[in-house]
């Protein structure tokens, strides 16, 4: 808080007022002596200092100071002059002048347009104050601050900017390298020249197959097309994989999903009220779009149109483009219309032109030339727009205008309250050439998509080239890839940049072009082993004299599990899948169902993209979350089983009479060879070979996993004076959650004997008490606590009696509280039965009473964790877990761990 | 995008150079040279990104959850915010105020503040207050079993809020915004400080029985990496592979997974080794090792079963006790950052039946929250460990209006009240047995020495070590920080 502040408050200062009597603080008329004068002046004083002073700073300092680092419409009301001077809108304080201090105008909220401050109005004394001020002189002590120092750098005239400028071809230099194959080689190899570096070698074909691959369709070559490739003597024998690939299927859902992060795609609208539908319906039809538009080639700047406005390109969807505007309806739905509009006019500038326009929300941008008038046109134009409500639309993300489009008022300082100028509908201003031409199509989604498909735009190109170039080699030229402002530098190479963008536009935006010419360039098929040489000039490779090596995204990690385990669906498109589910069909990853307000951990932990807002590009930590899921996960255990189980079928095919018998020393051979060949795609070193036999020749520990549900059983027996448990029926019958006598309730045999999860009800005597009984399943130390509530006053109350075979290790009587063993230690054998027995204790009138019983089982190092609650399951829904790995399936599983799986060189 | 950049860690080479010569000299991927030895002298990741030039992705790279130094010498290491969701009632617990009872039933001479519904006269607190400790602060019944501590509490009685709405006010009370996706406070801390025990998550939010409203977003990391994001856990499960996701193994026996592990170390070896001066692999390799040791240890730190039987005891019995103990057994562990939700949905929600439910609420936790406080302290972990109370608003000292369909026919609840309500902290470098501001005669307004819910923030990340204008993270075109634009540090609340 400032220190400068009064410590009396404003109440305070109010009630000695009235007992000073405030006339005295009625404005003063003409002047007479100087003593008077003085008089009045330290009357005027004390009035700022403990009445208006005060109020400036509580209400208005937040967003009008220097001190707050803020100044929003250029005004601040921290000193006299400042506050005279006034704002964009002019001063804010005229001395005498009511009509003209726009301060005043502002605290009244009489005026739509200017409402201050935005958080309510001032009380009716505190408004009164204010008028009082500026009628009576508006007496203001406060001395000019300092100017903060501009930490900007010398204004250049932004439209110099490199990025502004259109790209050009680059011609190629006069010495062209040996290992050039494309002028942007040239280009490289000659710049490389100058810090006595050298292009590298390309990688060995093996290499370059499952680097192509995976870079074209995200998932790996099949073995046969990693040999085909390898032993090709063709000199076209690469060119000819990148055409194939181009023209696969799974070209187009690698390439969807890149742009899905920049679309920030997701499957349902958010968070919403009182539990409201939140499937965002129709979300997969744009994923599909995506895909169908990526293996087709549909040229980028069609794309952009369609995807901003094909409302008005395919107006009644016969050609199933109108799926196309998931694009600007697809990100989450805000609870206020001012964010989502923010959240689309943030997708359409960042993620189509490297702009970051949404700064301009609240005042102009503090480094681009992006006035609030730039950020306030957009949002006319998307406030001018409609989505479809309602379940039974054919186009479910179509857009559309309104009938009556319009402009909106800049919101001064981002409140909506607060109306600025008016900010017609018009094209980012900096890309104008001249004064912009106001949009006029409808509410300007068309002219907006026109002015950034136009080729005479400098960044559009620029920036989906180097996204691409990003995703092909590793890395983007411009490293910020979604904001190329005048802060982001020129790239290490601009003519890559250039070159491409330029060519890309020449040759009609196509996307397979533009990847078929980077792949075929020496500088995609360099190696990525790096010399020391290369790391002592240029560890971060921004000259690209190497290769880069490359972590698989979680797509392409699950997917190519998913293609060795042999279950890859490969159907295209369609409904989502919930992939963290168990019964999930094997599906591409692309195909998830993403739920961005309860985004499974696996998404998080694998740093896919968010899907709360446009992603430039994904973070790539290492963290041992991943590791656990590739070690323990349902997912990963079941595709070690059956990758074992694919490569155990392979062999069985292809044996002959003279095969080693199964599971023979010379049959751990071969099992190795073909599983190194299935997952990794080659024949392992000898080094390799000997690891992996030693470890497939060892038995696997004989393991079988608990199964919680099934160590529990659910009766009634007979308890007699001693303890003993004796005569233990389970009870026939299971429904509404409750194991009773049968479906009649109270049962004529059983009576109202039963057990729930959370407690039950003792049948009558002790030949009926209720047993909730856990059979161990290992030996070793248990730590066990039972607790019984009986709320009930009325009765006698229920006997709780925990026994371990023949001892009894706690008793209590539970009536109208509750009873707890505490935690006790015994050792039990395995198949050893611990019985929590609940009889009537005498009566059985009122005998309802809940029940918890928590067991932790030690077996050596690790710890089993029972309860009697989450454990509990009817008779019909316990399903028994799957068997423990045997030694090849962890053989595969740690194939599918190793980083030669995770990486591409 | 992974980067191929990286070094093995030549630090003989880079001998003489400045530190941006060095980094720029020896690689930003700098495997060897791990982030916090780069950040010895105390600069922040944070300043690290700013001023080096150090690029996400080394971040990335390097171990995000590092250990790392921030600004300058921090009073507080762990944070346990203790979230009593739906908004408990200021003048029933934290800010006594007599005045309710003479104006018991008449209009507020003030007038009413606008909430979010009609509210009426004004209702006295059925609670009793009273002073407690040295320092004579007054304190509810409903949390007596707290005020024994209240000599190490900094009770704040001028908090403000912005909006009288549950769904804005948790996002600002998590992450300083009220609409926007921004990362959650615990995120801006496990990014600035890393944490202490790689084998637990860094940042814990726990609620018992399901989501509380806004979900996931009340820990989201926003656009900070995934990694920062709170971890949830249902605290009304028992089990381990129910608390955590992935962390039992049900397909191999642990020894059988350890010879796993090093078949796969040996063979990610053999791999390696053509493959020198990159640092991902080895740390890839790294993180199985973790991995294997995060299961025993989570499953550890979960149990309670495994404390004594007078700390069960101090605690108490219930869910709330369960959870707040665990919470003590993580920040024990090094955790960064534990959230503990009162309930799912919004529990301190009265609209009517305050008093009973007020009561039953506050019997779940207090006797927990008094044990977390002295466990702590009796444990030398007070001292590092800044516990947090709160909602993301209070309720008005008026009664609230009924009103057809949600407190039809009652008139014996609160409504929300973002203009003045109560939070209190203790622990971690905070001023005990402290009252900062307070609120008008009623306890409606906060009036003196208002704390606004940015200058909380700002206040928590300096006991954390931080400037809160320095802890930032670029994006979309500028620099990103917890209390965006706002803030000021409340030096009153720092020992």
């Amino acid at each position: 808080m400032p220190t400068h502040r009064p410590a009396m408050t404003l109440r305070m200062f109010l009630i000695l007022a009235t007992l000073l009597g405030a006339a005295r603080l009625e404005p003063l008329a003409g002047r007479a002596g100087a003593a008077e004068a003085i008089a009045a002046d330290r009357q005027e004083e004390a009035f700022f200092e403990s009445r208006v002073r005060p109020l400036l700073v509580e209400h208005c300092y937040d967003c009008h100071s220097l001190e707050l680092g803020d100044s929003s419409g250029d005004l601040r009301l921290d000193d006299a002059a400042a506050t005279r001077r006034g704002g964009s809108r002019g001063p804010a304080v005229v001395p005498g002048d009511e009509q003209q201090s726009l301060l005043l105008t502002a605290v009244k909220y009489d005026s739509p347009d200017l409402q201050m401050p935005p958080e309510g109005k001032l009380a009716d004394e505190e408004i009164e104050v204010l008028r009082q001020w500026i009628a009576s002189g508006a007496y203001d002590p406060r001395e000019p601050l300092e100017h903060e120092p501009e930490d900007a750098e010398p204004a250049a005239d932004p439209r110099e900017h490199w990025a502004f400028q259109l790209p050009e071809r680059t011609p190629p230099p006069q010495v062209v390298a040996d290992s050039a194959r494309d002028v942007l080689d040239a280009v490289v190899a000659e710049r490389l020249t100058e810090h006595q570096l050298a292009p590298a070698e390309p990688a060995d074909r093996r290499t370059l197959v499952r680097r192509l691959t995976y870079d074209l369709t995200g998932l790996p070559p099949s073995e046969a097309a990693v040999e085909r490739f390898v032993a090709s003597e063709r000199p076209d024998a690469y060119a000819r994989l990148v055409d194939s690939l181009l023209a696969s299927p799974e070209f187009g859902e690698r390439w969807a999903r890149h742009w899905m992060d920049v679309a920030r795609y997701a499957d349902t609208i958010g968070y919403t009220l009182a539990g409201r539908e939140r499937r965002l319906r129709g979300s997969e039809r744009y994923r599909d779009w995506l895909i169908r538009h990526y293996n087709g080639d549909l040229p980028y700047d069609e794309m952009i149109r369609y995807q901003l406005a094909a409302d008005r390109l395919d107006p009644e969807g016969e050609q199933g483009h109108l799926d196309a505007m998931g694009f600007l309806t697809i990100g989450r739905r805000f609870l206020s219309k001012h964010d989502t509009i923010d959240d689309r006019i943030d997708v359409v500038t960042r993620g189509l032109l490297g702009l970051t326009v949404a700064c301009a929300r609240c005042h102009d941008h503090k480094f681009d030339p992006v006035p609030t008038t730039d950020y306030y046109a957009l949002y006319g134009v998307f406030n001018s727009s409609q989505t479809e409500e309602g379940d039974d639309s054919p186009w479910p993300l179509r857009m559309t205008d309104i009938e009556k489009p319009q402009d909106v008022r800049v919101f001064v300082r981002g409140q909506a309250g607060n109306r600025g100028p008016v900010a017609p509908r018009q094209f980012v201003s900096i890309l104008e050439d001249a004064t912009p031409e106001p949009f006029t199509t409808g509410s300007g989604r068309f002219d907006l998509a026109m002015r950034i498909a136009d080729p005479a735009n400098p960044l559009t190109a620029r920036v989906y080239v180097n996204r691409v170039w990003g995703h092909l080699l590793g890395r983007p030229l411009v490293d910020t890839p979604s904001d190329f402002g005048v802060r982001t530098e020129r790239p290490a190479h601009p003519e890559l940049l250039d070159d491409l963008a330029a060519e890309f536009v020449a040759q009609g935006y196509s996307t397979k072009w533009l990847v078929r010419r980077i792949v075929l360039t020496h500088l995609y098929q360099q190696r990525s082993r790096a010399s020391e040489r290369q790391m002592q000039a240029d560890p971060e490779n921004r000259l690209l004299a190497r290769g880069n090596r490359r972590r698989l995204g979680f797509e392409a990690l699950r997917d190519s599990t998913l293609v060795v385990s042999g279950h890859l669906q490969r159907t295209l498109g369609g409904e989502p899948v919930k992939i963290t589910e168990a019964s999930t069909p094997p599906r591409r990853t692309v195909y998830a169902f993403i739920d961005r307000q309860q985004l499974p951990g696996v998404f998080r932990v694998f740093d896919l993209a968010s899907p709360d807002a446009h992603t430039p590009e994904r973070h790539a930590t290492t963290v041992p979350q991943q590791a656990l899921y590739l070690m323990n996960s349902p997912f990963a255990l079941q595709a070690a089983r059956d990758s074992a189980a694919a490569v155990e079928r392979e062999l069985a095919a292809s044996a002959t009479d003279n095969s080693p018998p199964s599971g023979s020393a010379d049959d751990a051979e071969r099992f190795v060879e073909a599983l190194y060949r299935r997952v990794l795609r080659r024949s392992p070193s000898d080094r390799e070979r000997s690891l992996a036999e030693a470890f497939v020749r060892e038995p696997a520990d004989d393991f079988e996993p608990v199964d919680y549900q099934s160590a529990w059983q659910y009766g009634i027996a007979t308890l007699d004076e001693q303890g003993t448990v004796s005569e233990f029926q389970p009870f026939p019958h299971f429904s509404e959650n409750r194991y009773a006598g049968g479906e009649k309730f109270p049962h004529p045999e059983w009576g109202y004997a039963s057990l729930t999860s959370r407690g039950g009800h003792p049948g009558g005597g002790r030949k009926r008490a209720v047993v909730r009984r856990w059979i161990a399943p290992r030996g070793g130390r248990v730590e066990v606590s039972a607790s019984v509530n009986h709320p009930n006053p009325k009765g006698d109350g229920v006997r709780a009696t925990l026994v371990l075979g023949e001892a009894v290790l706690w008793s209590g009587v539970a009536h109208e509280n509750r009873q707890s063993s505490g935690s006790l230690q015994v050792d039990v054998a395995a198949g050893q039965p611990l019985d929590l027995v609940v009889d009537d204790n005498g009566t059985t009138s009122f005998d309802g009473f809940s029940s918890e019983l928590a067991i932790r089982l030690d077996v050596e190092q690790t710890s089993y964790a029972f309860h009697s609650q989450d454990d509990f399951r009817g008779p019909g829904d316990r399903r028994g877990p799957k068997p423990g790995l045997n030694r090849r399936e962890q053989l595969a599983q740690a194939l599918l761990m190793s980083n030669e799986f995770a990486f591409v060189d | 995008m992974n980067h191929d950049s990286s070094s093995d860690g030549h630090h003989s080479g880079c001998g003489g150079y400045t530190r941006r010569q060095m980094l720029r000299a020896c690689g930003m991927g700098i495997g060897g040279l791990a982030l916090h030895e780069l950040l010895a002298d105390g600069q922040s990741v944070a300043a690290a990104v700013a001023e080096n030039g150090l690029t996400r992705n080394s971040l990335d790279q390097n171990g995000p959850l590092a250990p790392r130094e921030p600004h300058f010498p921090a009073r507080a290491k762990h944070v346990i915010h203790l979230f009593m969701n739906g908004g408990p009632s200021q003048v029933d617990t934290f800010d006594p105020k007599p005045a309710l009872e003479k104006f018991a039933g008449k209009t507020a001479p003030g007038g009413n503040l606008k909430t979010e519904r009609p509210t009426g006269a004004v209702m006295p607190s059925p609670f009793k207050f009273r002073p407690y400790g040295e320092s004579g602060i007054e304190v509810s019944e409903l949390f007596a079993k707290t005020a024994e501590s209240i000599d190490e509490i900094a009770v704040i009685r001028s908090m403000r809020a912005d909006v009288p709405n549950h769904e804005p006010s948790l996002m600002l009370m998590n992450t300083g915004e009220s609409r926007l996706v921004r990362p959650s406070m615990g995120s801006w801390l496990t990014y600035g400080l890393g944490t202490e025990n790689q084998n637990l998550p860094a940042f814990i939010a726990m609620c018992p029985g399901g989501y509380p409203i806004k979900e996931t977003q009340n820990w989201q990391a926003g656009f900070l990496p995934g990694v920062y994001q709170g971890t949830y856990v249902d605290s009304s499960q028992t089990r381990i592979d129910r608390l955590i996701e992935h962390v039992t193994n049900d397909g191999l026996s642990r020894s059988d997974q350890r010879e796993q592990l090093d078949l796969l170390a040996a063979l990610n070896r053999v791999h390696q080794e053509p493959r020198e001066h990159d640092p991902r692999l080895e740390s890839r390799i790294q993180s199985f090792e973790l991995a294997y040791r995060m299961q025993s240890e989570a499953a550890e730190a979960f149990d309670v079963s495994r404390e004594p039987q007078h700390i069960l005891d101090l605690y108490g019995p219930g869910t709330q006790a369960r959870q707040i103990l665990i919470a003590r057994r993580l920040v024990e562990r090094g955790v960064r950052y534990v959230q503990v939700w009162h309930g799912a949905g919004q529990p301190w929600d009265n609209h009517d039946d305050l008093e009973a439910r007020h009561r039953a609420l506050a019997g779940e936790c207090d006797q927990a929250i008094g044990a977390l406080l002295k466990d702590l302290k009796q444990r030398g972990l007070l001292k590092d460990t800044l516990v947090i109370w709160g909602g993301e608003f209070g309720r008005t000292p008026v009664v609230e209006m009924p009103k057809e369909g949600s407190n039809q026919g009652k008139m014996n609840g609160r409504d929300h009240n973002h203009h003045g309500f109560s939070m209190w902290m203790a622990g971690g470098g905070v001023r005990g047995g402290y009252v900062h501001g307070a609120t008008d005669e009623l306890g409606f307004r906060a009036e003196e020495n208002r704390v606004h819910v940015h200058d909380l923030h700002a206040t928590i990340l300096k006991l954390m070590g931080f400037d809160h204008k320095r802890l930032t993270f670029p994006y979309a075109g500028r620099d990103f920080r917890l209390t965006d634009v706002h803030g000021n540090v409340i030096e009153e609340l720092i020992a």
